[in-house]
């Protein structure tokens, strides 16, 4: 169509993130949308011109919010939209199954003045989970048609237009009507009489605004002086903030509507089976417990069921490094040959062989976040980190983490206030991403009795979230001061996983860990083989064949060998850096070959457990991760094992972690402080525990 | 492959190969995460390892 052609109406479509909003306005706007940003800001703007009747429509697809006070700026721009007068209707998409939370939302919409229809979206799901709605009577509750819809198929898109169409035509605003309270409802229009200019509905929704706390710098100073009394004398009889008290009375309307228009026909079905459930999983005293067992759990079954396949990749490992071995000719391409065994298959072999483990743990986290129990955490940890000074929406970035550090830092933007932002980011990197996962399976089953293996694991895991918390708390008490925010915490209903969502999950999880040792790990290899190769010592400090060749016995023999590789890899580059390392990494009881693998972790976590791969098995026939494991073994103590695993996860992150904190923040300041900071605190804790082990004699020996 | 000239060769060529494409990617990936951090939604980043990605459409549905 021609895109000059006047509009005649424009429909604006709002609704909470999730509610299926965007389905539904693919299936009405079709192929004739057009997405872009909002003047100004980086939200991402959906809308679409077309024909229907005659008429010229234009649909825009607001952002998902969950209520329009205008903290974010996805709300800022949902409530100009609604309010810039050329909307001539809004459409409020519901989750049937989640009424409530979305009725919240359709309160503060009521307050707007413009027509309203409201979609009942998923309302045949709701209705499968035994709910039944009397649309008429909800219809007459929330002042606007309720169109029953379903955005999976497309169901009632074109009634919801039509009844769009006659809304706006009528040109009638929404009837319903929040009533807060006979007290708040007589401040409310003490502050109205105070807007002379507006209109009835323009004054009240300008004078709640007001009470609510939002700024208006063009209201009358009337107005202001009035809201401002009012506000502390509401607050005073009330003995908690206005504003909670106005979201607690929109929180009435929303359970009002619900009870009345709403009949719970099976109460044994889902909604019945999560309630009880969640009496269970969010228990304010067994909640956290309860998530802290399950992830002993999940630990455990980590490396119980993940160590056969890794003794079956190990031992394809060993087979393949012995054959390639006994084909290729020490005298034949001397230097092909080391960078092909010691570097590919010694590094990259190392990191393959943590397949099988990587895979159980986002196994386990994929199931629970398709049953909907990652959710519940995210609800339960709110509290704890709003004892801590952190907003509750912080733990979900956290929860991404464990994935991956990266895409952990830009979830942060869901965080309105810079200092809760910036805080998250700092603190993200404590979370055990993905990464780190392959050196704990390196060093854990190397240093640990199999029983002992589940309880290590969940410790690192723990002590990083504790040092996340703990630098929080920190940060937020210092550099970062001020009130942190609340947020509605939506809670799905408990879902059973299928199948499919899993294996895709896992699928996707294995390409991505091979993608990366083929590529990236890979590459590092090959650079950190020629630092541990070059330059080559030619002269030595003993006569190390004539030794050999007088050695009594065979262990005689390999000893002075073991000797002869030790001087050649202190004479290379790496050599060299891990010397000059050793003197401040000593005190944590590392050897300089640890530290070259720390500096290789530096550029992706994996690279430790290839580095440790590379320098212990050059010049060696053997490169699978058993061998390692027993050299590792023989080399260190249980407790040096630990003190290493504890530096890896407290230490700078990766430097893919440092540009993204660069990038968010806008500052290298910032991500240099995250390097320095991470580093200093990795050192201290590594120091405590590793001195503390020593003087206690744990793992000593 | 007996001339060591030979083996000298094929090792540089692999290791400059390693570091060149691993500057390359370096680049190509500072690019990406400045493209990224111009829209307004972090699960259009590709989400690569985070336990949401399979929701990031739904989620801003």
């Amino acid at each position: 169509m021609d895109a000059n052609m006047p509009t005649d109406l424009v429909i604006l479509l709002a609704g909470n993130p999730n509610s299926g909003k965007t389905s539904l306005f693919n299936w009405i706007a079709g192929a004739h949308q057009h997405v872009g940003n909002y003047p100004g800001v980086t939200v991402e703007k959906k809308s679409a011109r077309f024909a229907r009747a005659g008429r010229t429509i234009e649909m825009v697809d607001l952002p998902g919010v969950y209520s329009l006070l205008a903290a974010s700026p996805e709300e800022a721009i949902a409530r100009d939209e609604i309010l810039s007068e050329r909307a001539g209707v809004v459409i409020q998409v519901i989750d049937a199954t989640n009424l409530e939370r979305n009725l919240h939302l359709t309160a503060q919409l009521t307050e707007m003045g413009v027509p309203l229809v409201f979609a009942l979206n998923m309302s045949d799901e709701a209705a499968a989970n035994g709910l039944e709605f009397d649309l008429e009577l909800m219809s007459a509750l929330l002042g606007g048609p309720v169109v029953p819809t379903n955005g999976s198929n497309g169901a009632g898109a074109a009634e919801l237009l039509a009844a769009a169409q006659r809304t706006a035509d009528a040109g009638r605003p929404g009837t319903g009507r929040v009533f807060y309270g006979l007290d708040v409802e007589a401040s409310i229009a003490a502050v109205a009489e105070r807007f002379e200019g507006d209109d009835a509905v323009s004054a009240r929704r300008r004078a709640i605004a007001l009470l609510d706390g939002l700024p208006d710098p063009h209201a009358p100073a009337a107005a202001r002086d009035v809201a401002a009394r009012e506000t502390a004398r509401l607050e005073k009889r009330g003995g908690r903030p206005l504003d909670v008290q106005l979201a607690e009375a929109r929180y009435g309307f929303a359970l009002g509507v619900a009870t009345e228009a709403v009949r719970d026909a099976s109460p044994h079905v889902r909604r019945a089976r999560t309630l009880r459930l969640d009496n269970v999983l969010l228990h304010r005293v067994w909640g956290l417990p309860i998530f802290v067992f399950l992830m002993w759990g999940v630990f455990n079954l980590v490396f119980a069921l993940g160590e056969p396949p890794m003794q079956w990749i190990e031992t394809g490992l060993g087979w393949l490094s012995a054959r390639l071995v006994a084909a290729w000719p020490a005298a034949t391409a001397p230097l092909l040959r080391s960078l092909v065994v010691d570097g590919v298959i010694g590094g990259v072999g190392g990191v393959i062989s943590f397949l099988p483990n990587i895979l159980l743990l986002f196994l386990a986290i994929a199931f629970l976040e398709d049953t909907g129990y990652m959710a519940r955490v995210a609800f339960l940890m709110d509290r704890v980190m709003h004892k801590m000074g952190l907003h509750g929406k912080s733990f979900i970035p956290m929860l991404i983490g464990l994935g991956c550090t990266v895409p952990a830092i830009l979830a942060t933007r869901t965080l309105e206030h810079k200092r809760d932002r910036f805080t998250t980011i700092l603190v993200a990197p404590f979370v055990s991403c993905g990464a780190r996962m392959t050196i704990y399976a390196l060093l854990i089953p190397a240093f640990f009795a199999p029983r002992w293996r589940g309880w290590v694991l969940w410790g690192i895991y723990l002590t990083g979230i504790l040092a996340a918390i703990l630098v929080a708390r920190l940060l937020r008490g210092t550099v970062f001061r001020g009130e942190s925010a609340p947020f509605v915490m939506e809670l799905p209903p408990y879902r059973m996983p299928t199948w499919r969502s899993v294996g895709i999950h896992m699928w996707d999880r294995a390409w991505m860990y091979l993608q990366k040792a083929g590529t990236v790990i890979l590459a590092i290899s090959i650079l950190l083989w020629a630092l541990g190769t070059f330059p080559r010592r030619t002269e030595f400090s003993r006569d190390y064949a004539a030794e050999i060749a007088a050695a009594a016995t065979p262990a005689a023999g390999a000893a002075v060998e073991a000797a002869r590789q030790a001087e050649i890899l202190e004479h290379t580059a790496i050599g060299r850096i891990g010397r000059a390392l050793e003197p401040s990494i000593r005190p944590l009881g590392f050897d300089w070959r640890v530290g070259t693998a720390l500096v290789g972790a530096f550029a992706a976590k994996e690279v430790f457990v290839a580095q440790m791969g590379i320098v212990h098995s050059l010049g060696s026939a053997e490169a699978d991760s058993e061998s390692l494991r027993q050299t590792l073994r023989a080399r260190y103590t249980p407790l040096q094992g630990l003190a290493m695993m504890i530096f890896c996860l407290l230490s700078a992150p990766c430097v893919a972690t440092i540009a993204a904190t660069k990038r968010e923040t806008n500052s290298w300041g910032w991500a240099l402080g995250m390097l320095l900071g991470m580093t200093a605190i990795a050192w201290v804790a590594t120091f405590v525990v590793y001195r503390l082990g020593v003087w206690l004699g744990w793992g000593v020996g | 492959m007996n001339a060591p000239w030979l083996d000298w060769l094929a090792v540089g060529a692999v290791v400059a190969g390693a570091a060149l494409w691993l500057f390359l990617r370096a680049r190509r990936n500072l690019r990406k995460q400045k493209d990224a951090a111009a829209r307004s939604c972090a699960c259009l980043t590709g989400c690569d390892g985070c336990p949401f990605a399979k929701g990031c459409q739904e989620r801003h549905g």
